[in-house]
C-alpha cells in the first residue's frame, strides 16, 4: 500500500481517481489545486502525487518545478487533457521536469494503475 | 454653321412684277401696294408715279365722257370685295385711259375685263385686294366698228365666252399667287422668328465652342482611360446608350467593346441575377441627381467564371452644370473579395480552434469520469455478462468520443505531431495504393508525381490523412464515377502570387492537387467546407471534421490550401508545402552538429521558469546535468553547500534579490575558479570587456539558442580545462 496525492480541479474526475486507486488497495489523498497539494505533501510526504497540468490557482507545471525545488521524493505522474495549449507539448515539459509518467486524458483505470505500479516499482529499483 | 434653308426664298416681289398677267395690288384703303410690269406697259404708267398713290387719283374718270360709269363700277366692285373678303368678277367696263403727258396727256379709249380678288391674313382680315385686268379694248372697237358683224360677233361671243373660261382660270392663277402673298405675307413674320432663331444659334455657337472644350478634355480622359486596368465607361443619362467604354472591358468581362457598344443591355445582363435589383437601384440614383453613386456586384463572364467589381458613377455636368451624361469606374476586386473571405474563414478557423481547445479540457475530464467510473462499475457488477457487455458499449462509446476530440484538436493545432524533411512522392504513392484498394475502380485515378520535388518538413500520417481524406471527399463528388487526378509539382511562389493566398509565403514550394470531376461546389458551399462540423453529406454519413483536419494539418506544416470549384465542373484542392530550403538541412542533423557535454554539472540560474525549464531542456539533450534554478538566492545557497559540485554557472542578469553579477560575484569569492555565462539581452550596458574584469568567463545574449548556449558552455570549459 503507498501513499498517493491526486491533485486535480475537476472534482468529479479527483473522486473517481480517488475510489479508482483506494480500490487498488491505496491511501489516496486529494487536493484540487497545487497550493493545497504542496501544503499536504509537506506535512506528510507522499509516495506518489498524481498532477493535473491544467488548473487555476497554481498550474500543475509550477507545482511540479516546486516539489523539485523541495528536493521532494514524491513521484510524480502528469496528466493532461488539453487547454489553453497543446497537452503533449506540456506533458512533454512536465516530464522533462521530473514527472516519472504522463497521461492523456481520457485514460483506462488499466492505464492509471500501471502508470502508479510502474513509478513506484521504480522508486525501489 | 450650315446656311438656314428658310433664308434662301425666292424674290417674291421680282418675280410678281414680272408676271405676265396685268396686275394691282392695293391696300384695304385702295392705295396702289405694287404693279406689274404688264400693267403699266398697258396703262401707260411707270411705277414709282403710282406706288403708294390712290387708285382713283392715278386713273379717273375720262372728263371728256360725261357717261363714264368705270370708276363707280370699280369702286363698287372694290368694295363689295372688302366687305365680302371674295373675289368679284366685272364686266368688261369703258374706262379711259390718260397718255402720258409727254404724249400730250389726253384720254385713249379703253376696254377692261376687270377681277377683283382679296388677300387675307393668317386670321382671316383683308390684307391686299388684287385688282387683275384684261385689255379687251381691241374687241370692242371691233364690235362698234361692225366690221363683219357676225362672224366678229361670233368670234366676240366664243371670245367673251372663252374669256369668262380665260378668266376663270386667271381667277385660279391669281389664287396661285395670292397663296404665294400669303406666303410672302407669312414669310415676313418668319423673318422675325429668324432673327430670334439667329440669335439663338449665336448662343448655340457659345456652348458647341465650349463643348469643343469639353471633347478635347474627354479626348485626354479616353488616353487615360484607354490605359488602365479599370474600366472607364460613359454613357447617355439615361444609361441606354454607351458613349465610351475602355478597352478593360474586354479583359474583365470577358467580351468585346465593341459589342458592347452595340447591346449596351449586356453590361445588366452580365450581372448575377441576385444582384441586378441593387445595382439597377443604385444606378437609379444617379438619373435621380446623386453626385456619386457606387455598388459591389458580381458579373458571369462568357467562359462562365465570376467576377467581382466595384464600380462607383457620377455625373458629367456641361458648362452650364446640367449632366449630360453618365460615368464611372468599374474596377474588378475579385482578388481582393477571395482574400477577405479567406482571411474570414481563416478568422474564424482560429475562433472555432481556441473554443475547440477550451472545450476540449473538459470534455476530456468529462470523459475521464464516464470511462474511470464505468471501470468501476465493472468492478461492481461482477459476473452479470449482460451488465458487463452494456458497459462495455459505454466504453466503446466513449473511445469514439476520444478520437472525435483528437480529431477537433488537429484541426485546431492544439495537437502536434513530430515533422521531419521528406519527399512526399514515396507518401502519395503509398496513399495512392490504399485509394485503389478503397475506392470503387469506376473511380479512375491519374497520378502525375514529379520525380524531382524537394523534400518538404511533414508527418507522413498526417499528409497521409490529407490525401485519403480529399480522395474520398473526390470520390462522394463524383458519386462513384469519373477520374481522380493526384498531382504533385514544384513551385516557386513569389511575393505576388503569395498575396493571393492566405497564410502562403514566398519561397519555393511543392504542391500537392487533387483534382475530381464530380459535382463541384458552388460559391456558398466553397466559403464553409474547411469549418469544422460543416458538411454536404447526410446525417451519419459524415462528422464534418474531414477538410477541417485537412486544413489543421496543413496550417501545422506551415503551407496553405486553396479550392478551385465550379458547380458541374468538378473541384480542385492546391495545397502549399514549403521545400526544404537544403537537402542537408534536417533537423536532426542541426541536432548532431550542436556542441555536446560529457555529463557535466550546470547550474542554471533563471527567474523566468519558462526560461529555465526551456534551457534545461536544451542542456540535458546536449548530454549535461542540469541544476535549475528560478531564484538566484537559492541557486547560491545550492552553490554554497556543495561548491564542488558543479562544473559551470550560467546566470540571467536581471532577477530580482540577486542579480545575475551580484550572484557571480558571491559566487567568485565561495570558490575563483568557478566558470561562470552571463546571460543578458542586447541593448544592456555590459560588454565582455566588463563582464571579463568582474571574472566572469562570458557574455550570453539572450535569447539563447541551443547552439549559442551549447558552443559557449563548448569554448568556457576547454578554456577552463587549458586554464
Amino acid at each position: 500500500m503507498s501513499r498517493i496525492l491526486v491533485v486535480d480541479d475537476d472534482d468529479a474526475f479527483r473522486a473517481m481517481l480517488r475510489e479508482t486507486l483506494e480500490r487498488a488497495g491505496h491511501e489516496v489523498h486529494d487536493a484540487p489545486n497545487g497550493a493545497i497539494a504542496l501544503e499536504i505533501d509537506q506535512r506528510t510526504p507522499c509516495d506518489v502525487v498524481v498532477i493535473d497540468l491544467v488548473m487555476p490557482e497554481k498550474e500543475g507545471l509550477e507545482t511540479i518545478l516546486e516539489l523539485r525545488r523541495r528536493r521532494s521524493r514524491t513521484k510524480i505522474i502528469a496528466m493532461s487533457g488539453g487547454g489553453s495549449g497543446n497537452p503533449q507539448s506540456n506533458l512533454a515539459i512536465a516530464a522533462r521536469l521530473g514527472a516519472r509518467r504522463t497521461l492523456t486524458k481520457p485514460f483506462s483505470r488499466g492505464e492509471l494503475l500501471l502508470a502508479v505500479d510502474h513509478v513506484l516499482v521504480d522508486a525501489t529499483s | 454653321m450650315p446656311i438656314s434653308p428658310a433664308l434662301a426664298t425666292p424674290d417674291f416681289q421680282a418675280l410678281f412684277e414680272s408676271a405676265p398677267g396685268l396686275y394691282l395690288v392695293l391696300g384695304p384703303d385702295l392705295r396702289i401696294v405694287a404693279v406689274s410690269d404688264a400693267y403699266l406697259r398697258a396703262t401707260m404708267t411707270e411705277r414709282a408715279q403710282i406706288v403708294g398713290r390712290g387708285l382713283f387719283e392715278v386713273f379717273p374718270d375720262n372728263p371728256a365722257d360725261p357717261i363714264a360709269t368705270g370708276v363707280d363700277n370699280l369702286r363698287a366692285s372694290l368694295q363689295r370685295v372688302l366687305d365680302g373678303k371674295v373675289a368679284d368678277a366685272m364686266a368688261v367696263q369703258k374706262y379711259d385711259i390718260q397718255r402720258p403727258a409727254a404724249e400730250g396727256g389726253g384720254f385713249e379709249e379703253r376696254y377692261w375685263s376687270p377681277m377683283n380678288s382679296p388677300v387675307l391674313d393668317a386670321g382671316g382680315a383683308l390684307v391686299y385686294i388684287i385688282h387683275r385686268v384684261e385689255d379687251v379694248t381691241e374687241f370692242v372697237r371691233l364690235k362698234e366698228l361692225g366690221l363683219e358683224q357676225d362672224k366678229r360677233t361670233e368670234e366676240l361671243r366664243r371670245r367673251t365666252d372663252n374669256m369668262a373660261l380665260e378668266v376663270l382660270q386667271r381667277a385660279q392663277q391669281i389664287q396661285g399667287m395670292n397663296r404665294q402673298l400669303l406666303e410672302a405675307n407669312a414669310e415676313l413674320a418668319r423673318k422675325d422668328e429668324e432673327r430670334a432663331r439667329l440669335s439663338e444659334q449665336l448662343r448655340e455657337l457659345e456652348r458647341t465652342r465650349a463643348e469643343s472644350a469639353l471633347r478635347q478634355s474627354e479626348e485626354k480622359f479616353r488616353q487615360l482611360a484607354d490605359n488602365i486596368p479599370e474600366v472607364f465607361w460613359m454613357t447617355t443619362c439615361d444609361m441606354s446608350e454607351v458613349v465610351y467604354v475602355s478597352p478593360a472591358y474586354k479583359d474583365i468581362w470577358g467580351r468585346s467593346v465593341e459589342s458592347l457598344y452595340a447591346h449596351p443591355q449586356e453590361w445588366m445582363d452580365a450581372v448575377l441575377p441576385e444582384d441586378r435589383a441593387m445595382v439597377t437601384e443604385s444606378f437609379a440614383k444617379l438619373a435621380r441627381g446623386e453626385s456619386q453613386v457606387g455598388a459591389e456586384y458580381r458579373i458571369r463572364r462568357p467562359d462562365g467564371s465570376i467576377r467581382w467589381l466595384s464600380d462607383r458613377g457620377f455625373p458629367v455636368r456641361d458648362a452650364n452644370g446640367k449632366p449630360y451624361r453618365s460615368a464611372g469606374i468599374a474596377q474588378d476586386i475579385t482578388e481582393r473579395k477571395r482574400l477577405e473571405e479567406n482571411l474570414r474563414r481563416s478568422q474564424k478557423m482560429e475562433a472555432v480552434g481556441q473554443l475547440a481547445g477550451g472545450i476540449a479540457h473538459d470534455f476530456n475530464n468529462i470523459l475521464g469520469c464516464i470511462i474511470g467510473y464505468t471501470e468501476l462499475v465493472e468492478l461492481d457488477v461482477g459476473a452479470n455478462e449482460s451488465a458487463l457487455a452494456h458497459l462495455d458499449e459505454v466504453l466503446k462509446a466513449s473511445q469514439r468520443a476520444k478520437e472525435l476530440i483528437l480529431q477537433i484538436l488537429t484541426f485546431s493545432r492544439h495537437q502536434e505531431q513530430g515533422r521531419k524533411a521528406m519527399h512526399l512522392q514515396s507518401v502519395v504513392v503509398e496513399a495512392l495504393k490504399l485509394l485503389r484498394a478503397s475506392l470503387p475502380s469506376t473511380v479512375d485515378i491519374r497520378a502525375d508525381i514529379a520525380a524531382d520535388a524537394p523534400s518538404v518538413l511533414a508527418n507522413d500520417t498526417q499528409l497521409q490523412q490529407v490525401l485519403m481524406n480529399l480522395a474520398t471527399n473526390a470520390a462522394h463528388a463524383m458519386d462513384g464515377r469519373g477520374e481522380l487526378k493526384v498531382r504533385l509539382t514544384t513551385l516557386d511562389v513569389d511575393a505576388e502570387y503569395a498575396r493571393t493566398q492566405v497564410d502562403l509565403r514566398a519561397g519555393r514550394h511543392v504542391v500537392l492537387s487533387v483534382s475530381d470531376t464530380g459535382c463541384g461546389m458552388d460559391r456558398e458551399t466553397q466559403q464553409h467546407i474547411f469549418e469544422p462540423f460543416f458538411t454536404t453529406k447526410g446525417p451519419g454519413e459524415g462528422t464534418g471534421l474531414g477538410l477541417a483536419m485537412v486544413h489543421g494539418i496543413v496550417k501545422s506544416h506551415e503551407g496553405a490550401i486553396s479550392v478551385y470549384s465550379e458547380p458541374g465542373q468538378g473541384t480542385t484542392f492546391q495545397i502549399y508545402f514549403p521545400a526544404v530550403a537544403s537537402e542537408k538541412r534536417g533537423d536532426e542533423r542541426l541536432d548532431d552538429a550542436l556542441p555536446r557535454g560529457n555529463g557535466e554539472r550546470i547550474l542554471l540560474v533563471d527567474d523566468e521558469p519558462a526560461l529555465a525549464a526551456v534551457g534545461r531542456l536544451m542542456l540535458e539533450r546536449a548530454g549535461y546535468v542540469v541544476f535549475a534554478h528560478t531564484r538566484s538566492v537559492d541557486a547560491l545557497e545550492a552553490f554554497r553547500a556543495r561548491p564542488d559540485e558543479f562544473d559551470l554557472v550560467v546566470t540571467d542578469l536581471t532577477m530580482p534579490e540577486l542579480n545575475g553579477v551580484d550572484l557571480a560575484r558571491e559566487i567568485l569569492q565561495v570558490r575563483a575558479s568557478t566558470p561562470i555565462i552571463l546571460a543578458t539581452g542586447f541593448g544592456g550596458a555590459m560588454t565582455q570587456a566588463k563582464v571579463q574584469a568582474l571574472g566572469i568567463r562570458e557574455l550570453l545574449f539572450k535569447p539563447a539558442t541551443a547552439r549559442s548556449l551549447t558552443e559557449s558552455i563548448q569554448r568556457v570549459l576547454s578554456g577552463s580545462r587549458v586554464a
